[in-house]
């Protein structure tokens, strides 16, 4: 409470913010004016939600696969599971792709309002991009020690590895 | 080895008295790895207060031989635990931008766009920075050694950057 001994223009907790104070050079960046490149907090939260999303995914599809496995014979039932893992790893991939090539949101971006959208010109991603940036998110960004999730920290535009394969860039509406 | 006179055309360098405002600047390296230190010993002797009294709790259960007792001292402990585990950086930072640690080092954080003060969202999205941080490789803390404005993840995940409270 005796921090009242500063210049007016120190911040104080809940006090006014200083005056003269720069902001980071990203604050206003986006590719267009009113459109911003999406923050990395909101990006993050996003992905979380997503990831609810997928394992309630891969524990319903075990449950349905485990059920037509026990109502089979062991042979068939060993089929059934390679052919489930499988599909699994097609549905994982089709939740983003779908997602991001219909209105480019996935359920975790809408409270958000993210979108994936064409890097070039801002316009919606096409159907064969969109499975090459969820092949990425899957695979290609964890291969070497998740640097390709690092880079959005790195990135002018934002974009992760998965963006700059697919030529895409997330946006804040 | 003799050390002669400061030679007079010295170059400081660049990132000397760098601020986001006049008279402000950004932290140093040094007293935010010394604030959070601080800070973990602060969390360490918390948790070994708690564990002390879920001891002392389960004593006391054992000798009147209570199943209850000690299943509702061990719950209520490890929540209390689980609270201060979670809560205790964000509280701070959110109230008034100051762990007890960085309170000693004249540290404080703040919103990175206009200086203002974290709203509580801002404060728990900073703590799962940290949590980012650690899993990959703590590259994210490591990571005020390249930023301009000296962030780490957990800064540029919740757009936060710390200052040194002028005095």
């Amino acid at each position: 409470v005796t921090e009242s001994a500063g210049p007016p223009a120190v911040p104080t907790g809940a006090a006014a913010p200083p005056i003269g104070w720069e902001p980071p050079p990203e604050a206003i960046e986006g590719p267009a004016p009113g459109i911003k490149y999406a923050p990395h907090g909101v990006r993050l939260l996003a992905y979380l939600i997503d990831t609810v999303v997928l394992i309630a995914m891969i524990v319903a599809w075990v449950f349905l696969t485990a059920a037509a496995g026990a109502l089979t014979s062991d042979a068939v039932g060993v089929g059934i599971g390679l052919v489930s893992i499988l599909g699994l790893l097609l549905a994982m991939h089709a939740y983003f792709a779908y997602s991001w090539s219909h209105g480019g949101q996935t359920l975790g971006m809408k409270p958000f309002r993210l979108y994936v959208v064409r890097d070039r010109d801002g316009g919606p991603v096409g159907r064969g991009k969109a499975w090459l940036r969820a092949f990425g998110l899957f695979f290609i960004d964890g291969a070497v020690l998740y640097i390709g999730f690092i880079w959005v920290f790195i990135d002018a535009r934002r974009r992760a590895w998965h963006d700059i394969m697919a030529e895409t860039v997330v946006i804040q509406k | 080895m003799a050390q002669g006179p400061a030679p007079s055309a010295w170059q400081p360098p660049a990132e000397e008295f760098v601020g986001p405002a006049p008279g402000i600047r950004f932290a140093g390296h040094g007293p935010r790895l010394l604030a959070y230190i601080v800070d973990t010993i602060v969390l360490f002797a918390i948790f070994m207060g708690c564990f002390a009294i879920l001891g002392g709790v389960a004593l006391g259960a054992a000798r009147v031989e209570s199943f209850g007792l000690a299943a509702g001292g061990a719950a209520l402990g490890f929540l209390l635990i689980f609270i201060v585990a979670i809560g205790y950086f964000p509280f701070f930072w959110w109230r008034g931008g100051q762990t007890p640690g960085m309170r000693l080092f004249g540290l404080r954080v703040v919103r990175d766009r206009d200086g203002g003060p974290l709203s509580g969202g801002q404060a728990a999205l900073r703590l799962l920075g940290f949590w980012v941080n650690s899993v990959a490789f703590y590259i994210g803390f490591a990571w005020v050694l390249i930023d301009q404005r000296r962030r780490g993840w957990h800064d540029l995940i919740a757009q936060t950057v710390v200052i040194e409270v002028p005095r």
